[in-house]
């Protein structure tokens, strides 16, 4: 494995700082430097941590992060590989099991206990992946447009787009040298705002981190990780999240952009059906994949709702 | 459809010469473009010695058929698949050597050490990757690839020139 670690110094220019105007904090975790927000304060406020997917960071929380502040402490990580943390060159660093070992181990670093996660897409997996095994260290789940079973998304079983996407050199054309996850991929992906992911400094704010083709690499392991069939990696660990889900104990809502081709309203009835004593999911008529775009207030409302439903 | 100069017809449609590494659309109007042609070790390096990598692919066995279908094209080249995109510009594609991530790589080969202009690349690996794509097969062809180029735009892709 190449210990190469690809880091620059990001200006962020003034018209993404007025939309992100929060200050930057990291922590050094096996070894590389990781980005996260932390919002709110400590004084005994509950914990929410907010866990992103792909190709997002932190700034996917930009909007619900100062209307929940004023109940909790909001920490907002970014991924090894994602944002403005360190991004080590070498694709096969970028697996499922690694990016749930280092989230496991920033919460425990930073001795976040009884923590509320919100996650959407890869936060699913990987948020899931610490739920499961730190039960005992979580207070309540936020779940929004993502999976937690090893069979497939029919979008995820396609070649057209999705697989075409991340194929052996088609995928570091589009992903790599094109970037049209961010380039396009949000825009298609957002319905309510998707005017803001045309242009402008939303899209620029997503575009910040990921400047380079080299900067992108973790955009194109992620849908390598995704499994397709049994036998494939992570096939195995995704069976085990979905059998776990049974286990969860704490409480849990679910809220859903309707309009999601990825992950649609299907996979909230799933969530559903496997959560014992889980709440209907909220649905946004309105809302895609990248629900966060779409429909802030509202998963602010909802993450007060959990806060008041774990008795925070 | 004309595009970027060449013009594209559906996979079906399409004659391919492998035996000389050449693919051809073959117009509705009777008009041939080639838009890839294999060219020797020699002939790429009268290119210039310079190079730029400009695609990197650290996994060409993601897929077992990518990889089955890039061992016969470079097995019998000793590794090294040299060709010429339409731009006229010749490229390399090769094991990725030196620090970094492994894999296999793709140069362009100039006679000087600007950095190339990035457009013309993008049109020339889309048409790499038709190429590919019809060599490699089943469910891949140069036809899922448009279709995805154009939901995201991309140069070289079916509505976008």
């Amino acid at each position: 494995m190449s210990g190469k670690v690809y880091r620059e110094r990001i200006e962020i220019p003034p018209a993404v700082r007025r939309l992100y105007p929060f200050t930057s904090h990291w922590l050094e975790v096996d070894g590389f430097r990781m980005h996260y927000l932390d919002e709110g304060g400590a004084d005994g406020k509950p914990v929410v941590v907010l866990l992103h997917g792909n190709p997002t960071w932190s700034f996917l929380y930009r909007e619900i992060i100062p209307r929940i502040t004023p109940f909790c402490r909001a920490i907002a990580p970014d991924y090894i590989g994602m944002g403005l943390s360190d991004k080590p060159a070498d694709e096969g660093f970028y697996t499922l099991p690694a990016h749930t070992r280092i989230i496991s181990r920033f919460i425990e670093r930073l001795g976040l206990r009884n923590v509320i996660l919100v996650v959407q897409d890869w936060g699913g997996p990987i948020g899931l992946g610490y739920a499961l095994a730190h039960a005992d260290n979580v207070a309540g789940m936020l779940i929004m447009n993502t999976w937690a079973w090893p069979e497939p998304s029919a979008f995820h079983d396609a070649v057209v787009p999705w697989r075409m996407l991340h194929a052996p050199f088609a995928g570091p054309h589009f992903l790599l040298r094109r970037n049209v996850l961010i380039e396009r991929g949000l825009y298609l992906s957002t319905v309510r705002n998707r005017h803001r992911l045309r242009q402008g400094p939303v899209l620029d704010g997503y575009r910040l981190p990921y400047s380079s083709a080299g900067s992108r690499i973790a955009i194109l392991a992620f849908p390598r990780e995704i499994p397709r069939r049994e036998g494939d990696a992570n096939w195995a660990r995704m069976r085990n999240l979905e059998r776990g889900l049974g286990r969860i104990r704490f409480p849990c809502r679910l809220l859903w952009g309707e309009q999601d081709i990825v992950f649609p309203p299907a996979n909230a009835n799933r969530f559903r059906e496997l959560i014992p004593d889980c709440a209907a999911p909220r649905m946004i008529p309105d809302g895609a994949h990248f629900v966060q775009e779409d429909a802030p207030e509202e998963i602010a409302d909802e993450i007060i709702r959990l806060l008041e439903d774990a008795g925070r | 459809m004309k595009s970027s100069g060449y013009w594209k017809t559906p996979a079906a449609d399409r004659q391919t010469a492998p035996q000389r590494g050449i693919t051809r659309d073959r117009a509705g109007n009777g008009g041939i473009r080639v838009t890839i042609e294999l060219v020797t070790d020699k002939q790429a390096d009268a290119a210039g010695n310079a190079e730029q990598r400009v695609l990197l692919e650290q996994r060409p066995d993601f897929y077992p058929e990518f990889q089955a279908a890039l061992d016969e094209l470079l097995r019998p080249r000793a590794g090294r698949l040299c060709f010429r995109a339409p731009s006229g510009a010749t490229y390399v594609l090769r094991p990725a050597g030196g620090e970094g991530p492994t894999g296999l790589e793709i140069r362009l080969r100039k006679d000087h050490d600007r950095p190339a202009d990035p457009d013309v690349v993008d049109r020339d690996l889309w048409a790499f990757l038709e190429w590919l794509m019809d060599r490699v097969g089943g469910e891949w062809s140069s036809e899922a690839l448009g279709r995805t180029g154009a939901i995201y735009r991309m140069p070289g892709a079916p509505g976008r020139d």
